[in-house]
């Protein structure tokens, strides 16, 4: 078992995993696993490649990690964003870890049982038209809006990630909204998207 | 806050029990994962367009066999059309590393050209009613598109693979040799 205390922050687990210490990484990948293969599978198709976006977020913050950007004592906004950019260069990604992530078990994807299946329908075609239509947008569109509705970031910190004034990201915001909106509503699928409800400010 | 995982799907106990296992080695000095991160610094993929104007190629007469010398690059075909020059509808992929410290980097081996090409078909890239055979429009990330079936393996005179729609006979119809092995 990791002993680290459940109130050290990801900055101070972050400091470890910089000095070498891999059980630090361990329990940050524990922390934030769920958020960040959540926000992947809403921009890939399968939980398997969301699974497999997950490990090549935390490989690049490691990669990256000169450039690791903890915000509020926090790196789960870096991990969401790099969530983002990972999915969006997917094939890339996987070429550069191929040799690590080739070693790691086969998914286990599973039909669902049916009546899992029956319950979660209209859900998963709401969530279709949703991933449908914020496919339709901007990559810097869909980030705002994942990021800002979605996961509920305050604009603030979404500004300091993506290093644009707080202005920008509420303007970019209103047009994905603009955007999303009329993609729903253009679709086959009408129906109120989960994504709309969620906003924090 | 609405962070629910999408349909309640959950991140798989092995996969995710096994990805924590890499993650704990990666910074500790001295492991296997550790010292391959060390060398990857960048990694990309070099995607010119290398088709002209196309002439099909005579096809040659003798059927022979070689090995691939040059896995820097693989050549992914659109269609079974080589000219002249050399040049194909299609593309040339390289996948390169930088260096981190006094480690070397250069082009990153391509072990399975097959995979490779397969995985821009199905992202659709290549796009074989166009006449360069590379789309221009952005990779479609859900990897949706069809890969032709069968795809085979040939070897270029310089070494590359070249992974090129059709049977094996696609290979002496463009004069190229059928890769061995």
């Amino acid at each position: 078992m990791d002993t680290f205390d459940g109130e050290v922050t990801d900055e101070d687990l972050w400091l470890q995993v910089l000095a070498g210490d891999g059980r630090a990484f361990g329990v940050l990948f524990d922390r934030h696993r769920d958020r960040v293969f959540g926000h992947g599978l809403r921009l890939v198709q399968s939980r398997s490649e969301a699974e497999d976006v997950t490990a090549v977020v935390f490989l690049e913050a490691w990669r990256c990690r000169a450039r690791v950007r903890i915000i509020d004592g926090s790196i789960l906004g870096w991990l969401l964003v790099t969530t983002g950019n990972v999915a969006r260069n997917h094939l890339r990604s996987r070429l550069r870890y191929q040799r690590l992530v080739r070693k790691l078990p086969p998914s286990d994807d599973q039909p669902d049982h049916m009546d899992a299946v029956l319950d979660a329908h209209d859900t998963r075609t709401r969530q279709r038209s949703v991933r449908h239509a914020l496919a339709g947008l901007s990559a810097r569109d869909q980030q705002v809006l994942l990021l800002c509705v979605v996961e509920g970031m305050p604009t603030a910190d979404v500004s300091q990630l993506l290093r644009i004034p707080p202005g920008t990201v509420k303007s970019r915001l209103s047009r994905a909204k603009q955007h999303l909106a009329h993609r729903l509503a253009a679709g086959a699928a009408t129906q109120a998207s989960p994504a709309m409800k969620g906003e924090s400010s | 806050m609405t962070h629910e995982e999408p349909s309640g799907v959950r991140f798989s106990p092995d996969r995710s029990a096994a990805i924590r296992k890499l993650l704990v080695n990666v910074p500790e000095p001295g492991t296997p994962e550790n010292k391959l991160l060390q060398r990857i610094q960048r990694v990309w993929i070099v995607i010119p367009v290398v088709a002209g104007s196309l002439l099909l190629t005579a096809g040659a007469v003798v059927a022979i066999q070689a090995q691939v010398t040059n896995t820097d690059h693989v050549n992914c075909f659109a269609r079974a059309e080589l000219n002249f020059w050399g040049e194909f509808p299609g593309t040339r992929v390289t996948l390169l590393e930088g260096t981190i410290g006094e480690s070397e980097g250069g082009a990153v081996p391509i072990t399975d050209a097959l995979a490779l090409c397969s995985d821009l078909w199905a992202q659709h890239l290549l796009d074989a009613t166009l006449p360069s055979g590379v789309s221009p429009d952005p990779v479609d990330r859900t990897f949706s598109y069809p890969v032709p079936d069968p795809l085979t393996v040939c070897v270029m005179d310089d070494g590359m693979a070249a992974v090129i729609p059709g049977g094996p006979e696609v290979c002496r119809r463009l004069g190229l040799a059928e890769r061995s092995g």
